[in-house]
């Protein structure tokens, strides 16, 4: 009989557990966040794609000036780091497979278009130039839509053979654009051609970086590769031996990178050369930041850490250390980086002083 | 721990199979679920041979005799009834034994499919740190692309002379759900048990529908295979006893080893 209670229980536990989840799924409160957020500097605002909601900080005094959308919906949620037009247009793409438009005059986000024809989620931040703004899509398409109206500007979108997750750079009439189907693309901004491609072998996860005429790509298989931007050549090639996901910055000469093995490294960007390699606290998906004289590189598990461009000796007594998971690129405002942060109750972007690596919050979660 | 020794072997071997099968990893996670339903078989075997041996227990006369005889008396009905179980070859134990080890291998499946998906940037960051070396890199991120399914999203099938979309695997998961339901909990003697078997099998299909409905169709893809092959081991399992038992009904191997077993549970009470 004992038996008989105890398989039951085992399958009234079952049960239970899947009403559970059910409810959870059903809830009202916040629903839990399945990115990391996606971060935008301009005229010293902060704009905050994470979760439900998209925000706007104001720097001076770093109080939120609006929201969008107002309420919570449990079918909107938004990663991809937002674009700015020069006259303030904030462009956004969303879970919900839509690229909302909004004004932001009077410090009220109302939607001036809504474009709908991607058929999966956008996961990379659009890019604007002139009266072009560029969408990524994991649906494979690359959008080109008319800034005032949200109307495409190509006959055809661009396609891929794979998810774009990554905003497309773009270099006056060029446009480079990295998939995760391992390929870079390098298109013309007016009509969408094609001018060349580069199929590097393993998929790419973030823009890539453009210097002196080198394009700066890092791949899942771990190697930067440095192709020359006018014909897709590899020139050289770096092998990091883990995972690249933040793309690599340039400063005075040199390339710095980091890899999911913990490795930081410092290239030489004539030919990859490694000039030093620092081991960092976890695993990088993000790019680093550079001063005059230091480089910056946040990790997974709430680190920060400064290094000395020069020789790759630390800047700081010790790392700054966070609450919650580093994954989306820190900006650096004045002498501030902003670390935006996953997976804390509390707070969503923290200040950590460039010179002193003391840390505070700066904007508050705030789920609504 | 959990990670170590559940999730990256089952994340590298349904990679593994997704490269083997031609990058397909809707055929992936099919034999991917064949194979652990098979490695999983004797757990699977135990639990629905012990449910089918404790329902045929409780249809017995000699038990239904035993309830009313000791009706009154909880303790030795207690001990009757584990008298009855020694007899007849019956671990009461072994159902629940076989369904508890099952719950970590059945999360670690469903995680190992959904983080294999890796649908969104932190989950395929996640992904290349459960990547053994030995996989190539050039497999990641997968083609989550099966027949007309994208295996990240909720299935729908569109077609033109439709004016509604038709989610198909939501439909195979509860009609498959609730026909293993029915099968592996057989209906048993006692009211507490016959009502358990009847929530089981009204709310389990729409639970699982519900989740095939909303979460990626590569889990639901899952939930069927699981459930077909279930169905399968059942069936063949029901006829095995049916085949064994002859016309007084399936009996416990044990049990029939000794003999007459069919007359010792229907005639116990009569030999007292």
């Amino acid at each position: 009989m004992k038996a008989t209670r105890l398989t039951t229980s085992v399958r009234y536990f079952a049960l239970y557990l899947l009403f559970g989840l059910i409810l959870a799924s059903c809830g009202q409160g916040p629903i839990q966040a399945s990115s990391w957020p996606g971060v935008t500097h301009a005229d010293n605002t902060l704009y905050i794609a994470y979760n439900q909601f998209v925000r706007a900080i104001d720097l001076e005094n770093e109080r939120e000036i609006w929201r969008f959308p107002a309420e919570a919906d449990r079918n909107l949620t938004f990663y991809a780091p937002p674009a700015v037009s020069s006259d303030g247009l904030v462009i956004v793409g969303g879970y919900d497979q839509k690229v909302y438009a909004l004004s932001t005059s009077n410090n009220r986000p109302e939607t001036v278009w809504v474009f709908e024809n991607a058929a999966d989620r956008i996961i990379g931040g659009p890019a604007i130039s002139g009266e072009i703004v560029l969408v990524p899509s994991a649906d494979h398409k690359l959008y080109a839509l008319d800034l005032n109206n949200g109307q495409p500007v190509w006959a055809q979108p661009f396609e891929s053979k794979h998810a774009l997750w990554s905003a497309p750079l773009i270099d006056g009439t060029m446009v480079y654009l990295s998939s995760l189907d391992h390929t870079v693309y390098a298109l013309d901004l007016e009509s969408g051609r094609l001018e060349w491609e580069n199929d590097l072998g393993s998929a790419i996860s973030d823009t890539p970086s453009l210097s002196n005429g080198l394009l700066l790509c890092g791949t899942f298989g771990g190697t930067l590769y440095a192709l020359d931007k006018e014909t897709g050549r590899e020139l050289w090639r770096f092998e990091s031996g883990a995972a690249i996901w933040g793309n690599p910055v340039v400063a005075d000469g040199m390339v710095y990178v980091a890899n999911v093995d913990r490795d930081a490294f410092a290239l030489d960007l004539e030919n990859g050369a490694v000039i030093w390699r620092q081991s960092l606290v976890s695993s990088a998906s993000t790019s680093p930041i550079t001063t005059d004289e230091v480089v910056y590189f946040a990790s997974e598990e709430g680190a920060v850490e400064a290094f000395r461009k020069a020789d790759g000796d630390p800047a700081w007594p010790s790392g700054a250390s966070i609450l919650g998971r580093l994954l989306a690129d820190p900006i650096l405002v004045k002498d501030e980086l902003l670390v935006p942060v996953m997976e804390n109750n509390e707070c969503i972007i923290f200040g950590v002083n460039a010179d002193t690596g003391s840390i505070r919050c700066l904007v508050q979660l705030d789920e609504g | 721990m959990w990670n170590s020794f559940i999730l990256e072997p089952a994340i590298n071997a349904l990679i593994f199979i997704y490269d083997l099968l031609g990058q397909n990893f809707g055929l992936a996670i099919i034999v991917f679920t064949a194979l652990v339903r098979l490695i999983t078989l004797p757990l699977t075997y135990q639990q629905m041979r012990s449910s089918m041996v404790m329902a045929d227990i409780q249809k017995s006369d000699r038990y239904k005799k035993m309830q009313e005889k000791y009706k009154n008396d909880r303790q030795k009905m207690s001990e009757e009834q584990m008298k009855l179980f020694r007899e007849v070859g019956y671990n009461p134990f072994s159902g629940c034994l076989g369904l508890l080890i099952q719950f970590p291998i059945i999360i670690g499946l469903y995680q190992a499919i959904i983080r294999s998906l890796a649908a969104t940037p932190a989950q395929l960051f996640d992904l290349s740190k459960f990547i053994y070396d030995a996989i190539p890199d050039n497999l990641i991120p997968l083609n989550s692309t099966f027949l007309y399914m994208n295996l990240g999203q909720p299935e729908r099938l569109e077609l033109d002379f439709l004016p509604f979309a038709i989610p198909v695997l939501t439909i195979l998961v509860v009609i498959s759900t609730y026909l293993q339901t029915k099968l592996t909990t057989p209906a048993a003697g006692d009211q507490q048990s016959n009502q358990m078997s009847q929530m089981m099998s009204l709310y389990m299909p729409l639970l699982l529908g519900y989740f095939a409905y909303t979460l990626a169709s590569g889990l639901a893809l899952y939930f069927v295979t699981s459930n077909l092959l279930g169905i399968v081991q059942g069936l063949v399992m029901r006829r095995v006893r049916e085949a064994n038992a002859g016309p007084e009904g399936a009996l416990p191997a044990k049990a029939k080893k000794k003999g007459k077993q069919s007359e010792q549970i229907s005639a116990g009470t009569k030999k007292r």
